[in-house]
């Protein structure tokens, strides 16, 4: 299919004024979610998915859209304005932006990330378009062998390169595929792992499990810890950057989006890796080596930038392979399930007008971004001010509100607790929560991917590696685990008292 | 990394005391109990018809049960030589004080009765007694405000979600 005359009836769609509504109300709702304090892109997500319940799929996925970009956007103003990220994608934004604010320099950082994170959002979201159906269309020449691979490749690659320990992340895999068994097996319509409670038999809701871990796990956690002095927020003004602000700024957006889109494309997706290489680079290119952990405004443009547009690479793999590589894209893998529309190679084919309004949405979404946020932004800082007792219990009430308005079942919130404890213990003793919602997620579609290759081959397991493609897939996850048993060892001889902050970033500002 | 150390009070953080590496081997027995379990359960699944030619439902289970219990045996060799998990931080947490029992107990259960609460008392109704109890719980004392915004809120999110959104939520048996 040609790209342009798709995208041309894409913003026909969009543009009508439902649904530039929509795309407005997401990208209000999104930022104003994610600027709270402990509410990540993800968790935004979840707590705002029973918003599109009644609405039409074209309508949903724009107004999900728009709290999708809109959510990474009020991260970012978090993390700038009150230090320490809850979300590992604004660490690297954090370290000089907050730098920044408290040298008195916020609006700058504002509007380098505003700004950032337009250019790189807008950039990365035309490549989305241009590569999506191309990868969607050599998808199609996929097999059922192939595509179980590419599931695997991505469990073992969330778990075990992310992160700072891979057998956690393991560990949180596993919880995560146990939890997508429970329910009927699709060929046999017996009831698996569901211990005779009757509502286990239709399966645990994907919302209920992301809503669960996300949400309550993280209220839960943050309410067992919550800070007694008030969180120190830096007042800045109306975002502006000088001209040389902007000299400085733009060769760093574009690096960024440069690092960003091709790794939030990859299976082991996410922000992690491109904003922390943004990071570096930027420090070795720059000409103000004296400025880095002090406020450097490269520090704040390049892993900004780096984000947002690992976050339109990331919607490759969700589009064309139908394949989740973070929290937020599995989030909204299960937004599209709710609608029938299956993202994958048939997508585009399937369902044309949807994806195409939805792709030129983002692109609206990004300039409504820009020319709310920077007027808005002193506002947004308000909201960092909010009073913590209502700021969690309002995380609490808007969880059961999503976890019941899934099913009408009360049974869900029981489910929603004792996940939510689960979320809690994990947050304890390190265990990701991300591969666990992935494994819930694409576990079933990896058994069914498994059992169509089997039923293709008469129940031959040797078909699983009978492609060129599949094969090439074993060699990097062998890869992947060679790496993840390296890093296991290297990280016991370094220091075998670390308890905490081994992660990358540690390593980084010395 | 002064920087990060700035957003705590207290930049010690938990030390990894022998009793709080005695803890982390509860994660161990929580991934080999499930392991267990998903075997037991797994018997009791039949092969069905016409799976001979492709995967039956038993060997997926099968597979999850095995990996929870080989990753449950990695993580307590892990434990043993000295590894730990990293507690999460975030902008609100403070980890420099043990884990407020009362309070995750307490929003755990409020949760859970609240949500059985619904369809008796109705969504507005429940949701509100879960904001005021979680608010007072998490340490608010304006009992004015506390009030005023536990029933707003859960009023206004049900009138969005009702009537201009269109989604059922119920009002209760009234």
């Amino acid at each position: 299919m040609d790209a342009i005359p798709a995208l041309l009836d894409g913003f026909a769609a969009a543009a009508q004024p439902e649904n530039l509504m929509w795309a407005f109300v997401g990208v209000m709702l999104g930022t104003f979610v994610g600027v709270l304090p402990g509410v990540g892109p993800a968790m935004t997500l979840a707590l705002l998915l029973p918003l599109t319940y009644s609405l039409d799929p074209s309508a949903a996925l724009i107004l999900f859209a728009g709290i999708y970009y809109g959510g990474m956007y009020g991260g970012s103003t978090t993390s700038i304005l009150l230090n320490a990220p809850g979300e590992s994608s604004s660490v690297m934004t954090a370290i000089e932006g907050n730098k920044m604010a408290r040298a008195g320099r916020g609006a700058q950082a504002l509007a380098t990330a505003a700004i950032g994170s337009f250019v790189a959002g807008t950039i990365a979201t035309v490549l989305l378009i241009f590569t999506a159906p191309a990868m969607a269309s050599f998808a199609v020449s996929l097999k059922s062998q192939d595509f179980f691979a590419i599931t695997l490749i991505s469990f073992i690659a969330v778990s075990t390169v992310l992160g700072s320990s891979p057998v956690r992340g393991l560990a949180a895999l596993a919880l995560g595929l146990l939890l997508g068994l429970i329910g009927i097996d699709a060929l046999t319509g017996q009831q698996r792992l569901t211990f005779g409670v009757d509502s286990l038999s239709v399966g645990i809701d994907t919302v209920v499990v992301a809503v669960a871990l996300f949400a309550v796990g993280e209220a839960l956690w943050i309410a067992a810890h919550l800070r007694q002095t008030p969180a120190e927020v830096i007042p800045s003004g109306r975002p502006w950057m000088s001209g040389a602000d902007w000299k400085r700024s733009w060769p760093a957006w574009l690096r960024g989006t440069a690092l960003g889109f091709p790794f939030g494309a990859l299976p082991a997706g996410g922000a992690e890796m491109p904003t922390f290489l943004s990071y570096t680079l930027e420090k070795k290119l720059t000409r103000h080596p004296e400025e880095f952990g002090h406020g450097a405004i490269e520090g704040v443009a390049g892993p900004e930038a780096a984000n947002n547009a690992s976050a339109a690479g990331t919607l490759v793999t969700l589009l064309a392979l139908g394949i989740p590589t973070t929290a937020t894209a599995a989030v909204m893998l299960s937004a599209f399930q709710r609608y029938d529309l299956q993202p994958g190679p048939q997508l585009f084919d399937n369902t044309p007008d949807v994806v195409w309004a939805l792709l030129a949405s983002l692109l609206i979404g990004n300039v409504m971004l820009l020319v709310l946020n920077l007027p808005l932004a002193p506002l947004w800082a308000r909201l960092l001010r909010l009073p913590r007792p209502y700021l969690y219990s309002g995380i609490l009430f808007f969880s059961i509100l999503g976890g019941y308005s899934v099913n009408q079942n009360p049974t869900d919130i029981l489910i929603l607790v004792v996940l939510g404890l689960l979320g809690f213990v994990m947050r304890r003793y390190g265990l990701p929560v991300v591969p666990t919602v992935i494994g819930v997620i694409l576990g079933p579609t990896s058994e069914g991917k498994l059992r169509q290759a089997l039923q293709a081959s008469n129940g031959d397991w040797s078909t699983l590696w009978g492609t060129g493609f599949s094969i090439a897939m074993y060699v990097v996850i062998a890869g992947l685990l060679g790496l993840a048993v390296v890093r296991a060892v290297a990280a016991k001889r370094s220091s075998p008292a670390t308890t905490d902050e081994s992660k990358t970033l540690e390593h980084t500002d010395v | 990394m002064e920087h990060l150390t700035a957003a705590r009070p207290d930049p010690s953080g938990p030390q990894p005391s022998r009793r709080a590496g005695l803890s982390e081997f509860g994660v161990v027995g929580l991934l080999a109990g499930l392991g267990v379990l998903v075997l037991i359960e797994t018997r009791q699944i039949s092969d069905g018809l016409g799976t001979m030619r492709t995967l039956s439902p038993r060997v997926a289970p099968y597979f999850v049960a095995g990996f929870l219990l080989v990753v449950a045996a990695l993580l307590a060799l892990d434990i043993a030589r000295g590894g730990r998990g990293e507690q999460e931080s975030g902008e609100d947490v403070d980890l420099s004080h043990g884990i407020e029992w009362r309070t995750l107990l307490g929003l755990a259960a409020l949760v859970a009765g609240a949500g059985q609460l619904i369809p008796l008392i109705g969504f507005p109704a429940a949701g509100a007694l879960l904001f005021f109890g979680a608010s007072r719980l998490l340490g608010s004392r304006r009992l004015v405000l506390d009030l005023v915004v536990s029933i707003v809120v859960p009023v206004v999110a049900f009138l969005v979600f009702t009537e201009a959104l269109g989604i059922y939520l119920p009002i209760g048996r009234a």
